[in-house]
C-alpha cells in the first residue's frame, strides 16, 4: 500500500522518505507499464521515469488521496508516448503456440500462478487486435479494476469514449476466445 | 473452481481468462536496483537544478524583458556614438592635413625642396632649427650661394640709397613715420 503520510510530506517539500515512496509506488506503476507494453525491462525504465517525473511535480497534486491516479496517469501517458515512438503493436502476430497456451491456462481445473513473460505473451495474443487506446482502457478497467471515472481522470478521455474502447475491445477478445479457444 | 463444462460460452472464457489475468500481478523482481537508480537520477537532477539556480540568482537579470531592452538600446547606443566620433576624428584629422600652418613672418606651405631634410620647424619659439641631421655638399652651397646673393643684393641696395639723396631721405621718413603708428599702438 502507498502510505498517504509519506505522500503528504513530499508534497510540503520534505523528501527524506522519498525512497519509500518509490519502493511503495512501484509495483503499481509497473503492473500497469508491464501490462500495457508486455516487456519487462521497458515497463522497468518507464517506473523509473514515473518515478523522477514524480519527484519533480509531486507538489502540484490537489490532494494526498489523489496520488494513486496521478501515477497511473503520468505512467499511462509516458507509455502511450513510448508506443508512439516505437509503434510496438505493429509488429506482434499471435501464433497457434500463444493461443494454445492461453487455451490450456483458460481450461485447467486450478488457478495457475503465471510468471511474468506469460502474463506479458497472454495480454500480447488478446490484444493484438487492439489500438494502444483500447488496450490501455481494457488494462485498467478489466485487469487493474480501476473504475469509469478513475479512468477517465488517467487518460482525459470521456466517460462514454472510454466505455465505446472497452465495449471494442471485449467484443475483439470475446471473438478472438472464440475463434481460438 | 468453475466446472470447465461451464466454461463453454464466450462471456465465461472471458471472465475466466481476465480472472486469471487479473490474479496474476506482474511481479517487479529488482525493485532495489530501481529504487537505487532513481534515487542516482534524482540525485543528478537535484545537482544541476541547483548549478542553474545559481547562474540563474547571478545572470537571471538579464532575462527580464525591461532589462534585456534597455541592454540592447544602450549598445545601439554606444555603437552609435563610437562611428560618429570615428567619422569626426578622420574629418578633423583630413583638415590638418589640409591646413597651411602660419610661421613668423612668412608662410611654409608643404615642404621646402631644399631645406626640408635639415630644418625642423620649432612651433613654440618661431625659428628654424637643425635637428639630428646633416646637411650635404649641394645644400651647404645653395645656402652659401643664397647668403652671398642676399648680402650682394643688401649692399647694391644700401649704394643705391646712399647715392641718392632723396629717396634716403624720403625712407628715413617713412621708417620714423612706422616707429611713431608702433609707439602710439
Amino acid at each position: 500500500m502507498i502510505e498517504l503520510e509519506l505522500i503528504e510530506e513530499c508534497r510540503k517539500g520534505d523528501f527524506r522518505n522519498f525512497r519509500k515512496v518509490v519502493a511503495s509506488a512501484s509495483p503499481f506503476a509497473f503492473s500497469v507499464a508491464f501490462r500495457i507494453l508486455g516487456d519487462e525491462d521497458i515497463a522497468k525504465d518507464i517506473v523509473q521515469e514515473t518515478m523522477v517525473t514524480i519527484w519533480e511535480k509531486i507538489g502540484n497534486i490537489k490532494s494526498t488521496e489523489a496520488f494513486k491516479t496521478w501515477l497511473y496517469r503520468i505512467t499511462y501517458n509516458k507509455c502511450c508516448d513510448y508506443l508512439r515512438k516505437k509503434k510496438v503493436n505493429a509488429e506482434v502476430r499471435a501464433d497457434e503456440k500463444g493461443w494454445k497456451f492461453i487455451s490450456d491456462t483458460v481450461l485447467s481445473e486450478h488457478n495457475p500462478e503465471l510468471e511474468n513473460k506469460e502474463i506479458a505473451m497472454i495480454i500480447k495474443v488478446l490484444t493484438e487486435r487492439l489500438s494502444p487506446t483500447q488496450k490501455a482502457v481494457f488494462v485498467m478497467c478489466d485487469l487493474e479494476e480501476l473504475s469509469h471515472e478513475e479512468i477517465s481522470e488517467i487518460t482525459g478521455m470521456s466517460r462514454r469514449n472510454i466505455k465505446a474502447n472497452l465495449h471494442f475491445a471485449r467484443k475483439r477478445i470475446g471473438e478472438m476466445v472464440e475463434r481460438y479457444i | 473452481m468453475k466446472d470447465i463444462s461451464e466454461m463453454n460460452s464466450e462471456s465465461n472464457k472471458y471472465e475466466r481468462i481476465t480472472d486469471i489475468l487479473k490474479k496474476s500481478r506482474p511481479v517487479l523482481t529488482g525493485s532495489e536496483a530501481i529504487e537505487e537508480n532513481v534515487m542516482e537520477r534524482i540525485r543528478v537532477r537535484r545537482k544541476a537544478t541547483e548549478s542553474y539556480n545559481f547562474l540563474d540568482h547571478l545572470f537571471g537579470w538579464v532575462y527580464i524583458g525591461w532589462v534585456r531592452s534597455g541592454l540592447v538600446a544602450a549598445s545601439v547606443i554606444i555603437i552609435a556614438f563610437f562611428v560618429v566620433q570615428q567619422s569626426i576624428i578622420l574629418k578633423r584629422i583630413n583638415n590638418l592635413e589640409r591646413q597651411e600652418i602660419p610661421i613668423n613672418p612668412s608662410f611654409v606651405k608643404g615642404v621646402h625642396d631644399v631645406f626640408e631634410p635639415a630644418f625642423m620647424l620649432d612651433t613654440r619659439s618661431g625659428k628654424f632649427s637643425l635637428k639630428g641631421g646633416t646637411l650635404s655638399d649641394r645644400q651647404l652651397k645653395l645656402l652659401e650661394k643664397s647668403i652671398n646673393d642676399l648680402q650682394t643684393s643688401y649692399s647694391n641696395l644700401i649704394k643705391l640709397i646712399e647715392d641718392n639723396p632723396e629717396l634716403k631721405q624720403y625712407l628715413e621718413n617713412k621708417l620714423s613715420e612706422k616707429d611713431k603708428k608702433k609707439i602710439n599702438l
